[in-house]
């Protein structure tokens, strides 16, 4: 086996996050995670705070000359906006989005912000097909499986689920939809899952990234 | 964090303080946001100032928004995504026209950042665009495969393998311009 083939085979495994297995991978693998740590770390370009700030006071002084044509705008825009109410007819209610995703601060306000542990991620889902299936994975491995145990509730194409959060990390909600039964998950955290329910032609919804602070 | 004191200070009207926190507090993130799209940082920093402009054009409503942090980053992915748009719509013309391709990008200014950052951003500039994306995405934005799959329009094991094996290429890229691994 050639070096690039190892290292080839090294880089699959690190990109997979399986463990090292042994001192001698451990110790070929330190350089990328280096390189990788330098990589996380890279912030905007030095003088770039002052470069913004300069691009701000423009901004600034471009807008203060400006204002009474906005008012102007915005008067002409609120006629044309109650004329539009006069005329149209309010439309129907949109119909409920498939995964609805809210964040409630431990005193039960909605979050505003960054999450937090001790938050609650308040987990709807809506999905008229036989198997539906609302997962939450941290970091990549699977955190909660509904229907399912608590905090699991609703019905089949309903489930729902009031998660608090226990532990900082990269949260991910996923919903899983099809006529068929869904694949199971799998060892391999969301990557694999999600492979596999692609494989298997699997509606998926997949929210934002939430990152949770301590 | 609830960025409450931006708020305020959007409110309060003292935007030189609200812009000054919002700058500091994110725009390493917004940078990101931008490089991740852009093909080098030079175009992407002045994405990341068009951003900042126009989040004071919108200052009321970043005022309002249920997260000042997603609404900012929603504007500079936009704001990335318009300026890539533009830079395609200009490669295309200039190529009809027979000019340079080199004539879109600036070079960034010299001795603004650390050595081997500098070092790393010029490697990493110089990366195939999609497979710099895709490391991007998944190191920068914690990004599944699945999504960056979608997003380059890739197979998922074509571009996990990619975006792996390329650090052995950023490796040796810094090796050459004198940083130890």
């Amino acid at each position: 086996m050639s070096t690039d083939d190892r290292d080839d085979q090294l880089l699959d495994r690190l990109a997979a996050g399986v463990a090292p297995a042994d001192d001698a991978e451990a110790a070929a693998r330190a350089p990328y995670e280096r390189l990788v740590e330098r990589l996380r770390a890279v912030d905007a370009p030095a003088g770039s705070a002052e470069r913004i700030a300069a691009r701000l006071r423009r901004e600034q002084a471009r807008a203060a000359p400006r204002r009474w044509w906005w008012l102007g705008g915005g008067l002409a825009l609120a006629a044309a906006s109650v004329a539009a109410l006069v005329v149209l007819r309010p439309r129907p209610t949109p119909p409920p989005r498939g995964l609805e995703v809210a964040i409630v601060a431990p005193a039960g306000e909605p979050r505003r912000g960054d999450a937090a542990v001790g938050d609650t991620l308040r987990l709807r889902v809506s999905d008229p097909r036989a198997h539906v299936e609302l997962r939450v994975y941290r970091d990549g491995a699977l955190q909660l499986r509904c229907p399912g145990a608590p905090p699991c509730a609703g019905d089949p194409q309903h489930p729902r689920a009031d998660l608090t959060v226990a532990d900082a990390g990269v949260y991910r909600v996923v919903v899983l939809a099809a006529a068929a039964p869904l694949p199971p998950p799998g060892a391999g955290g969301l990557d694999a899952d999600l492979l596999a329910a692609r494989t298997a032609s699997v509606s998926i919804t997949l929210h934002e990234p939430l990152v949770i602070q301590h | 964090m609830d960025d409450d004191d931006i708020r305020e200070g959007l409110r309060a009207g003292d935007l030189d303080r609200a812009f000054r926190l919002l700058a500091e507090r994110y725009r390493g993130l917004v940078f990101r946001v931008c490089y991740t799209v852009l093909p080098n940082r030079a175009i992407a920093e002045e994405a990341m100032q068009e951003t900042f402009a126009k989040a004071f054009r919108k200052r009321r409503r970043l005022a309002s928004a249920d997260s000042v942090k997603a609404y900012l980053l929603r504007i500079a992915r936009n704001t990335a995504l318009d300026v890539q748009r533009k830079a395609r719509r200009r490669r295309d013309l200039d190529r009809h026209h027979g000019a340079p391709e080199a004539g879109v990008v600036t070079a960034p200014a010299p001795g603004l950042e650390a050595a081997e950052v500098t070092a790393l951003l010029d490697c990493l500039d110089a990366l195939e665009p999609a497979t710099r994306t895709a490391l991007l995405l998944h190191h920068w934005e914690e990004r599944s495969w699945h999504e960056i799959a979608e997003a380059v329009k890739l197979p998922i094991d074509t571009i996990r393998m990619r975006a792996s094996r390329v650090l052995r290429d950023l490796l040796a890229c810094l090796a050459g311009k004198g940083v130890a691994p």
